[in-house]
């Protein structure tokens, strides 16, 4: 099952400038989690990040797979309408610069839960290469 | 048993173990706060492959409690 952005906006309530996954491939509910985001070349990001090099803030790429995983959790009825907060990163790396033009596949799988907090494993690709990754801790409110 | 969950809580809420106690109080003694508190019983629940239920959780004060719940 995937989604488009309106889809999008209607399970998080990130919008632009901080709704960093333009689609969704696959998606179950809790679990598990694919999208993409495209680092197109007049992305807002680059002009200062940095004036003679752009290069995606790697940052945004961890922001970008959390926005993954709160589809993820918020597309569960009981989370309907409330908030993924950053709880912690850990063993976070950066493994490739990515640059304009490419695009990223964000992959979350959920590793473990409890109560309102949810610890994931996530990953960014370029063409299947590993660009970021990170275990990601987020605690769903209000 | 003590020593593996004082392992497990030094780690996870970042304190020497030594200071580690069965008195120690999780949130006065150690420092931890609700968050760490979740992460620790995640860990122990991985690492004794036991399934802690949350209002028994909740109860959980000391490092005495932890090992209660365990036995």
């Amino acid at each position: 099952m995937g989604l488009n952005i309106e889809e999008i906006k209607e399970i998080i309530p990130h919008r632009y400038e901080m709704l960093l996954i333009d689609e969704v491939l696959e998606l179950e509910p809790g679990v598990s989690a694919i999208a993409i985001k495209k680092c197109t070349e007049d992305s807002w990001f680059f002009k200062g990040h940095f004036p003679n090099y752009p290069v995606t803030p790697g940052v945004l790429m961890v922001e970008a797979l959390a926005q993954t995983a709160a589809v993820s959790f918020l597309s569960l009825p009981e989370n309907k309408g409330k908030l993924g907060f950053f709880a912690g990163i850990n063993n976070c790396k950066f493994k490739k610069q990515v640059l304009p033009g490419d695009t990223l596949t964000l992959e979350i799988q959920t590793l473990k839960t409890k109560g309102s907090i949810a610890v994931v494993a996530a990953v960014a690709k370029i063409d299947g290469k590993l660009a970021v990754k990170a275990e990601l801790t987020l605690a769903i409110g209000n | 048993m003590f020593e593996k969950v004082a392992e497990i809580i030094a780690d996870e809420l970042s304190v020497p173990k030594e200071k580690i106690t069965l008195e120690s109080d999780l949130s006065e003694d150690l420092g931890g706060d609700s968050l760490d508190a979740v992460e620790l019983i995640m860990a122990i629940e991985e690492e004794f492959d036991v399934e802690i239920a949350d209002e028994d959780a909740q109860k959980i004060k000391t490092v005495q409690d932890i090992i209660n719940l365990l036995e």
